[in-house]
């Protein structure tokens, strides 16, 4: 838990800023880092000059970034202009999720989710209106729709090459695409769940927090952990895991469809 | 009628994914797509190596009341369909 102080002194690094708003998110916020997680922070502004007067802002695509440090813990900014943010909401909201025949895949960019998903779970410490007023420009289910289907086609690229190695005995290959399937199942079913923080290194805590609530979710951490640990190291083993692999993944993804 | 043994218990092969798309469902293994209808996919799900082909005509036909005859004609088509498409094998029997 961070102290009031702590973000004072926070906001007193972009004092100098016109911030439309701040808001804290990432792991510190969804109780998923440690002690020593870095701390990001999120400034809306009009117009990205307008955190020009800060020194060692770079920038970094669509937003700028400057890194301080705060009691001795980092802290990364992240600059967002409001046209940006309303660019980012027009793409997600035109993405053609009803449309059988048009194309989905990665519509959003890395930096676009990011910026979603920490909008949707931020804690706002400076104009708590105008944060809930920019995260009204969003549809937050809409966008768990769009992760879920978006990461079932990674799901069944992964399915389908892992069968295609299998058919070829490319045994290897298939038991470890095997694994991805059902790293990506599993995050369809966390993104189904409304956990729509995309940190794969996160991915475990995150089902067995699931799993607290969730039964089926709690049997997929079983099964998910048994299958991350140990891919056997016979030919006869590896087949077998391919194929509880793929069952796996298939049982996972029925039951977010059903 | 297919030659269907209705005393087998029929089980999904791990290749096939079934996936639902835009309100309808498919059986998909690698370039090979196949629609189902409610009871193919219906009779797909009961495919779990635990129940007979006889025993999912009685479970459908309560759930699409339909009289029994119609319902095991319907299921062993399927059955026959799915098998000879190696979506399916017999891993169980029950007798």
């Amino acid at each position: 838990m961070l102290s009031v102080s702590f973000y004072e002194k926070v906001l007193a690094v972009i004092a100098a800023v016109p911030a439309q708003s701040v808001w804290i998110s990432g792991s510190v916020v969804e109780h998923l880092g440690n002690a020593a997680s870095d701390v990001d922070v999120f400034v809306a502004v009009e117009d990205r000059a307008a955190a020009s007067v800060l020194p060692l802002t770079k920038i970094n695509g669509n937003f700028d970034i400057l890194i301080s440090f705060v009691e001795g813990r980092r802290v990364d900014y992240e600059f967002w202009s409001q046209d940006e943010i309303l660019r980012i909401a027009a793409r997600l909201h035109a993405i053609p999720l009803n449309d059988a025949g048009k194309n989905i895949l990665n519509q959003l960019s890395g930096s676009d989710t990011d910026f979603v998903h920490r909008l949707k779970t931020g804690w706002p410490v400076m104009d708590k209106a105008r944060f809930n007023e920019i995260q009204s420009w969003f549809d937050f289910n809409f966008y768990k729709d769009y992760l879920v289907a978006n990461t079932i086609l990674y799901v069944d690229d992964a399915f389908d090459d892992t069968v295609g190695m299998f058919d070829n005995k490319d045994i290897d290959c298939a038991a470890l695409r095997a694994r991805f399937t059902v790293e990506m199942s599993v995050d369809v079913l966390l993104y189904s769940n409304g956990i729509t923080n995309d940190k794969a290194k996160y991915r475990i805590k995150k089902l067995k927090t699931l799993g607290e609530s969730n039964d089926f979710a709690k049997d997929v951490y079983n099964r998910f952990w048994q299958l991350q640990s140990k891919i056997p190291g016979s030919l006869k083993g590896k087949i077998a895991y391919i194929q509880d692999a793929l069952k796996f993944s298939s049982e996972i993804i029925e039951s977010v469809q059903h | 009628m297919q030659q269907v043994d209705i005393s087998k218990c029929p089980v999904k092969l791990f290749y096939v994914r079934k996936r639902k798309h835009h309100n309808k469902v498919y059986l998909i293994h690698l370039n090979r797509i196949f629609e189902l209808t409610p009871f193919s996919e219906a009779v797909w799900d009961l495919c779990g190596g635990q129940i007979p082909v006889s025993g999912m005509a009685t479970v459908l036909a309560s759930r699409f009341q339909m009289n029994m005859e119609d319902a095991m004609e319907d299921v062993i088509r399927n059955i026959f369909f799915y098998r000879n498409n190696q979506l399916i094998q017999y891993d169980k029997y029950t007798g």
